[in-house]
């Protein structure tokens, strides 16, 4: 019977330790101050638009032309060229447009001329307009809803086969702004293929 | 002859007990408690505010202003969320944002309480950081962080009643940001009584 009241007796004094303990930790007074913080990122973004090609054929001699279409998504512009023949000038106007809200630059360009025929020019020519710029160049800077302007120059050599389609894919690079990296060396214009 | 002596007795008894002199003394207890509150209080500043060029930083926390005013500006304002009559909540805004994009946000608080305070701990988050220390922040969980903070100073330091301290923080928007986004996070900034706190006790200046 006096084990029985010895452990009544710690099983009390044990809650009554655990009690206090735990009202001295809740007792402690604090103050919390709350700094919530968002960060609304921007958009990097770059459509291409078209417009009417034209060439240097001769008055009466209309046989060819150049066209561009473009992806659903503005991401892709497609170069036709019809019934070309060579040391024909072919020119696509084209604009490269800042549709995001951060300026951005041109990084690179990245001709690939897979079939085309040596000797042969695909290039981006500085926009003949007076009054719009920028051109379209490696290192040009471009402020959202803004645009930069050039032409797409192709040339085919007499190296160039009759009933042939030659195709090539020309890859530009933008960059944000303030993450451009000059290239060394500058690259001539224009890149020939 | 016995009850007359007994009745004697009685009253005898009596009118001792009612004449015994007498005296009580009362003890009115009264304990008025302090309040332990601190508050943010102005100047609330940022780098980037309106018609400011940016501020870049890379990953040494190397900093600079740039030549174009194309994120932000920043907004920072302070509320009253538990409606005591002080501002305990700054909500931080940046806008228009991009990876290398920095800014610095800066406020007082001030003990508005009555008892002194140490500025016990901060968490971002959740985690517990130190003065000058750099966390990154993974905010989308995509396993990359997308912001890095570096908190200033002035942990540990105790407030008197009235006192103020200038706190700052950096925030830089990382490589792994993902555009068009929202991200959020929360600084705690916890007080506690000056006689429990983990940091020395001092004296005031």
């Amino acid at each position: 019977m006096s084990s029985m009241i010895k452990k009544t007796m710690s099983l009390f004094v044990l809650i009554l330790l655990a009690t206090s303990l735990i009202g001295v930790t809740y007792g402690m007074w604090s103050e919390a101050l709350f700094v919530n913080v968002t960060v609304k990122t921007g958009t990097l973004d770059a459509e291409w638009t078209v417009g009417t090609g034209y060439d240097n054929e001769q008055p009466g001699k209309d046989f060819s032309n150049i066209t561009g279409t473009l992806s659903p998504d503005k991401k892709t512009l497609t170069v036709t060229v019809k019934n070309a023949y060579p040391c024909i000038d072919y020119y696509l106007p084209v604009d490269i447009n800042n549709t995001g809200t951060i300026p951005w630059i041109i990084q690179s360009f990245n001709f690939v001329s897979g079939t085309v025929p040596p000797n042969s020019v695909i290039e981006f020519l500085p926009d003949p307009a007076p009054d719009r710029d920028p051109d379209i160049a490696i290192g040009v800077q471009v402020h959202p809803n803004h645009e930069a302007y050039g032409l797409v120059h192709v040339h085919l050599s007499n190296d160039a086969e009759e009933n042939a389609q030659y195709t090539f894919t020309v890859t530009v690079v933008v960059v944000q702004w303030n993450e451009y990296t000059p290239p060394t060396p500058t690259p001539t214009t224009p890149i020939p293929v | 002859m016995a009850i007359p002596v007994l009745f004697i007795m009685c009253l005898s008894l009596l009118g001792i007990a009612y004449a015994c002199w007498s005296e009580t003394l009362y003890l009115n207890g009264s304990v008025q408690t302090g309040e332990l509150d601190w508050e943010l209080r102005p100047m609330f500043t940022c780098l980037d505010t309106p018609g400011t060029r940016d501020w870049n930083g890379d990953c040494s926390w190397e900093m600079w202003q740039t030549d174009k005013d194309v994120g932000g500006p920043t907004t920072v304002v302070p509320s009253d969320s538990d409606e005591d009559g002080d501002w305990d909540t700054l909500t931080v805004t940046l806008n228009n944002t991009y990876p290398w994009y920095f800014e610095q946000i800066g406020f007082h608080v001030r003990n508005d309480g009555t008892i002194p305070l140490h500025f016990e701990n901060v968490t971002i988050d959740g985690q517990l950081v130190s003065s000058g220390q750099t966390i990154f922040l993974d905010l989308t969980e995509d396993g990359k962080p997308d912001v890095k903070i570096m908190y200033g100073d002035s942990i540990g330091t105790q407030l008197h009643p009235g006192g103020i301290l200038e706190i700052s923080f950096w925030i830089l928007v990382l490589q792994d940001a993902p555009e068009g986004a929202t991200l959020t996070f929360t600084m705690k900034l916890l007080a506690v009584q000056y006689n429990e706190s983990i940091w020395p006790i001092t004296m005031p200046p």
